[in-house]
C-alpha cells in the first residue's frame, strides 16, 4: 500500500480544520498545567495506535525502529512516539509519526537512540509507549529525515542539563530524575466522554493542540502525551518559578468576604462560566493560525505532513482533506518568548 | 463521629509503654499504614501502576512496625484490612525475630494465626508461596504452615483445587529430602513401615492431625505430593478418574475439571464442564461465572444475599441491576447502619463519579462501587438523605452510577450544605482537577460564612505517590475506608491523630486483644 507521490508539496490550511468538529470542553486545571478537552462525535475508528492494537516493537539496527500491527486496523504511530525498556537495548524514538498497514510490519530507519551508551537492540515485544519530551520534538522533527542514530543525543544533553540532570544523550535520566512528578501529570488529568484532543497550557499559554481520530484512540495515548511530553514543560514551569510546589489553588479563586451560600454558589458558577468561556475563546483565537503542510508520504490510503505555522510545528495524517490525526507542540521559539509567570487571565 | 470509637475505648487513659519517641512519630506513620491496609489490593490503580503500589504499601508497613510490632500486628488484625495486607503483615511478623514489643509474645503467635485462619484458602496459600520465595523457612513458619493445612477439615478438597500450591507449600515447610521420604513411606500401609518411617511420619504429620482424621489427611498428602495409587477418598479417586471417564468430574471444581478436560477430553466445551461441575461452584464463583454461564447457556443460580455489596455492585455494573440485587443491597445497607452507634436526621452524600473512579482494569469500577455501597450505608443511617453526584445530578439509593469525565466537587458541596444537613459525607479518590483546589477554597469560605457542618471524605483508593489517601482539602480528614464495614478505620485513623493514647486504646478495643492487655 505503500506509495510515494509528491514528495516535498505543500498546503497552507488553517488551525480550524484541525479542530474540525470539535468543541472545547470543560477545562481542567491542576497546578502549572491546563487542559483545555477537544471533544467530538466524530469517531473514526478504523485507525488503532501501537497501545490500542498491542503492537509488537523492536529494533534491528542502530536507528531503525520497527512496529508489527497485527490488528486488522490501520496502525497510526503517533509523533514522536518512543519505547524505554528494561533490557540491554537501545531506547529508540520515532523521529516523525508513522502509518502501518493492517497486518502489516514496518521499520523506520530515520528513528533516534535516545540512551547513549547503551548497547544492544530491542526485542520484539509490546511495551510502554511514551512521547518525547515537548523540548525535544521540535529538534526531533527537523532531523526527521537523517539516518543517523545519534541525532538526538546532543539535544537530550542539552535537555537533561536544563533541568540538573547528568547524563549525557540518556533521556531516561531524566524520566528517573522525575518519576512521580510525571506519574502525578497522568493522575491529575481525566479524559472526559467523547474526547479526542486536547489543547494543552502551561501557565496559561498554549503549548500544544492534539487531535486523535477517535475516543479510544485518544485514551491510549493520553497518558504518553501528559506525561513525557507536556509534563515535562510544566516541570520546566516549575522550575523557572524556583522549584517551589506549584500552586494548588485554583488560578481564578474566589474572593475572602462572601456572605451566604447563595452568593458562594453563584461565585462558584460565574467563575466556571468564564473558564468555560476562556476556554472556547482560546479555540477561537487559534483557529484562523495559518498551518503550512509539506507532503511526506501515504500510506495505506492516508497521508502524512508536516505542519508548520507562527506558533507550532508537528505533523498531521489526512485521508483525503479529513485531518484524522495531528500532533502540534508549540515552537520552542514561541515557548521562550512566554515568561513562566503566573498570568492572571481574568478576575472576578 | 469520634464517640463510635469512644464507646469501644476504656475510658481510663493507658500508655501500654509507649516512649515518647514512639508517641511522637505513630500519628504519621499509623496514618499511613491505615490509609494502606484499608485500601491497597495489589493491584494496580487508576492513577499508580502495581510496582508503586507495592513500593508504598511496603513503606507503609515498615514504618509502622519499627514503631512497635504489637501495635503493628493489633492494627493488621482491624476489621476492614485488605486480605492483601494482612498477607503481607503475616509475612513480615514472620520473617523477624520478636525483640521488644508492648504485649506478651503469646498475643503474637494468636494473632499471627488469627490472621492466618481469617484468610480465604486460596489467599492462605499465596501467602504460603510468598514465605518460600521469600526464603521465610524459620521453626514458627514451617509450624504454621503444617497445622493450617494438614489439620484442614477441607483438605480432600482443596487437594483437588490447590494440589500444586499446597505441594509448594508443604515442600518448603518439610524441606525437599523429607517430602521425597513422605511419599515412599505413606505410600505403604501403617503395618509395613518401620519404626523410624512412622516416626518420620509422627513428626511431620500425625502430630498436626485430629486422631479420627490420620488416614484422610496420609491419603490427601500422597495425593498432593503426586501419588495417586489406589486413592479411595471420593474427590480423590474422582480426579483420578475423570481423566478416562468425563462425568466421574462432577464432583471436582470447575477449574480442575476444566484442567482435566483441556489435556483429556479436548472434545468436549468448557460449557460442559460448567453444567457438569456447577453444584461444585463456591459461593464466589457462582457471582463471578455469571457471564460466561449467560454466554454458555447454563444457568447458574446465585444468591445476592450471600456476597458484600461492594462485590453486588461490581456484578451490577457488569450485568445490570435487578430487583433482586437491589433489594440486597437494601437490607445489608440498613442492617450495616443498625450496627453504627451514629444517627443522624439528615445527611448530604457527595459522590466523585468522575473517570478516575472507575479504577485499574484488574479491579474495574470497584472504587465506584465502594462509594455507592457507603453511600447507601450513610444514607441509611439517617432520617433524611440527599445523595449528589460530582457532577449534580440526584443519586437514589441502590441505583447505579456511572463514572465519567473530569472532577467538579465545590458546586456540589454548596448544594449538599443549602439543604442543611447534619454532616456532609465526600467520597471520592481525592484527585479534583476542575478546577484543582476548588473544594478546599469552598470549604474554607464555607467556614467563613459561619458554616460549621462537619464534612467528611472517604477514600475508596489508596494513593502510592501520597503514601496515603489524598485529601481533597487541608481542614477535611480524608478516611480510608475499602468496604462500608470498614468504616471504623477511618475514625480510628481521625482518632490516632488527635490523641495517640487514646487511640492505641481504641485500636486493642476494636481488636480484641483485652487479654493481653497488662493489667490497669
Amino acid at each position: 500500500m505503500f506509495r510515494k507521490r509528491k514528495k516535498n508539496t505543500s498546503t497552507r490550511i488553517e488551525v480550524r480544520e484541525v479542530l474540525r468538529g470539535c468543541e472545547a470542553g470543560r477545562l481542567q486545571s491542576v497546578g502549572y498545567m491546563q487542559v483545555i478537552p477537544l471533544v467530538s462525535d466524530l469517531n473514526d475508528d478504523r485507525f488503532v495506535s501501537p497501545v490500542q492494537c498491542d503492537a509488537d516493537v523492536y529494533t534491528t539496527s542502530y536507528g531503525t525502529l520497527g512496529f508489527r500491527n497485527s490488528s486488522e486496523s490501520v496502525m497510526i504511530v503517533p509523533c514522536h512516539a518512543g519505547y524505554v525498556v528494561k533490557q540491554h537495548a537501545q531506547d529508540h524514538a520515532m523521529a516523525h509519526a508513522g502509518v502501518v498497514a493492517a497486518a502489516g510490519d514496518r521499520r523506520y530507519d530515520t528513528a533516534a537512540c535516545i540512551q547513549a551508551s547503551q548497547g544492544g537492540f530491542i526485542k520484539k515485544g509490546s511495551y510502554r509507549m511514551l512521547i518525547l519530551p515537548h523540548a525535544l520534538r521540535e529538534h526531533a522533527l527537523q532531523k526527521r529525515g537523517e539516518k543517523n542514530y545519534q541525532k538526538l543525543w546532543d539535544d537530550i544533553s542539552v535537555f537533561n542539563q536544563r533541568f540538573g540532570v547528568t547524563g549525557q544523550g540518556h533521556l531516561e535520566y531524566f524520566l528517573k530524575a522525575f518519576k512521580k512528578e510525571l506519574d502525578e501529570f497522568v493522575a491529575e488529568f481525566e479524559c472526559v466522554p467523547r474526547q479526542v484532543g486536547a489543547i494543552v497550557l502551561v501557565d496559561d499559554r498554549v503549548v500544544g493542540i492534539e487531535r486523535a481520530p477517535s475516543h479510544e484512540y485518544w485514551l491510549s495515548i493520553w497518558p504518553s502525551l501528559i506525561r513525557e511530553c507536556y509534563g515535562s514543560l510544566a516541570i520546566e514551569a516549575a522550575k523557572a518559578n524556583g522549584d517551589r510546589a506549584p500552586d494548588r489553588s485554583p488560578r481564578v479563586q474566589l474572593p475572602v468576604e462572601i456572605a451566604s451560600l447563595d452568593e458562594l454558589e453563584s461565585l462558584i458558577a460565574e467563575i466556571a462560566s468564564q473558564e468555560d468561556e476562556r476556554a472556547r475563546s482560546t479555540v477561537r483565537e487559534l483557529l484562523d493560525e495559518p498551518l503550512d503542510l509539506q507532503y511526506e508520504e501515504t500510506v495505506a490510503d492516508v497521508s502524512i505532513d508536516t505542519a508548520t505555522s507562527e506558533h507550532f510545528t508537528g505533523q498531521v495524517i489526512r485521508d483525503g482533506d479529513k485531518i484524522v490525526y495531528a500532533s502540534l507542540p508549540a515552537t520552542s521559539a514561541f515557548v521562550k518568548s512566554q515568561e513562566w509567570t503566573r498570568a492572571e487571565p481574568f478576575a472576578i | 463521629m469520634q464517640d463510635l470509637l469512644a464507646t469501644q475505648v476504656d475510658d481510663r487513659k493507658q500508655t501500654f509503654g509507649l516512649t515518647e519517641t514512639q508517641r511522637e512519630l505513630l500519628p504519621l506513620a499509623f496514618g499511613s499504614f491505615l490509609d494502606s491496609v484499608a485500601t491497597a489490593t495489589g493491584r494496580g490503580t487508576f492513577y499508580n501502576s502495581r510496582a508503586e503500589q507495592d513500593a508504598a504499601v511496603e513503606a507503609a508497613h515498615r514504618d509502622l512496625f519499627d514503631i512497635d510490632r504489637d501495635v503493628y500486628t493489633a492494627a493488621l488484625m482491624l476489621p476492614g484490612v485488605t486480605d492483601f495486607s494482612r498477607q503481607i503483615g503475616v509475612r513480615r511478623l514472620l520473617q523477624s525475630t520478636r525483640d521488644g514489643g508492648i504485649l506478651p509474645t503469646e498475643f503474637e503467635a494468636a494473632a499471627v494465626t488469627h490472621l492466618v485462619r481469617g484468610l480465604p484458602t486460596q489467599r492462605m496459600l499465596k501467602l504460603f508461596g510468598m514465605l518460600r520465595r521469600d526464603r521465610v523457612n524459620n521453626a514458627r513458619t514451617r509450624r504454621l504452615i503444617l497445622s493450617e493445612i494438614l489439620s484442614a477439615d477441607g483438605l480432600e478438597f482443596w487437594a483437588v483445587k490447590y494440589r500444586e500450591k499446597l505441594r509448594v507449600a508443604l515442600t518448603h515447610a518439610w524441606g525437599l529430602r523429607t517430602a521425597s521420604i513422605l511419599r515412599s513411606v505413606l505410600a505403604k500401609s501403617t503395618e509395613d513401615r518401620t519404626e523410624k518411617e512412622s516416626q518420620i511420619v509422627r513428626q511431620n504429620v500425625t502430630r498436626f492431625v485430629r486422631d479420627d482424621a490420620v488416614e484422610r489427611v496420609e491419603q490427601c498428602v500422597r495425593f498432593v505430593l503426586g501419588d495417586e495409587t489406589s486413592m479411595t477418598l471420593g474427590r480423590l479417586a474422582a480426579y483420578c478418574e475423570a481423566k478416562s471417564t468425563f462425568d466421574r468430574g462432577a464432583v471436582l471444581p470447575p477449574e480442575t475439571m476444566e484442567g482435566l478436560r483441556s489435556r483429556y477430553h479436548k472434545d468436549r466445551t468448557s460449557a460442559e464442564v460448567l453444567e457438569l461441575t456447577k453444584s461444585q461452584l463456591t459461593t464466589g464463583q457462582k457471582i463471578a461465572v455469571q457471564r460466561k454461564a449467560e454466554q454458555s447457556g447454563v444457568e447458574v443460580e446465585f444468591d445476592p444475599g450471600k456476597y458484600d455489596v461492594v462485590r453486588l455492585y461490581v456484578y451490577a455494573f457488569e450485568m445490570s441491576m435487578t430487583d433482586e440485587i437491589r433489594q440486597a443491597l437494601r437490607e445489608k445497607a440498613e442492617a450495616a447502619a443498625a450496627r453504627l452507634p451514629v444517627q443522624f436526621e439528615r445527611v448530604g452524600v457527595l459522590i466523585d463519579t468522575s473517570q478516575s473512579m472507575v479504577g485499574h482494569d484488574t479491579q474495574a469500577r470497584r472504587p465506584i462501587a465502594t462509594a455507592l455501597a457507603l453511600r447507601d450505608l450513610l444514607s441509611a443511617t439517617a432520617d433524611d438523605a440527599v445523595a449528589i453526584t460530582s457532577d449534580g445530578r440526584s443519586s437514589e439509593s441502590y441505583e447505579l452510577v456511572e463514572p465519567s469525565g473530569d472532577t467538579s466537587l465545590a458546586a456540589g458541596l454548596v448544594q449538599l450544605l443549602k439543604s442543611q444537613p447534619d454532616v456532609v459525607f465526600v467520597l471520592s479518590d481525592g484527585y479534583e482537577n476542575a478546577p484543582a483546589g476548588r473544594f478546599g477554597e469552598t470549604v474554607a469560605a464555607v467556614r467563613r460564612i459561619g458554616i460549621q457542618t462537619p464534612i467528611q471524605q472517604f477514600t475508596p483508593v489508596f494513593a502510592a505517590e501520597s503514601r496515603g489517601v489524598r485529601t481533597l482539602s487541608d481542614s477535611v480528614v480524608a478516611m480510608p475506608v475499602s468496604k462500608p464495614e470498614a468504616i471504623g478505620i477511618g475514625l480510628l485513623k481521625a482518632l490516632i491523630e488527635s490523641d495517640v493514647d487514646r487511640g492505641v486504646a481504641a485500636l486493642f478495643g476494636m481488636t480484641k486483644v483485652a487479654g493481653y492487655l497488662p493489667a490497669a
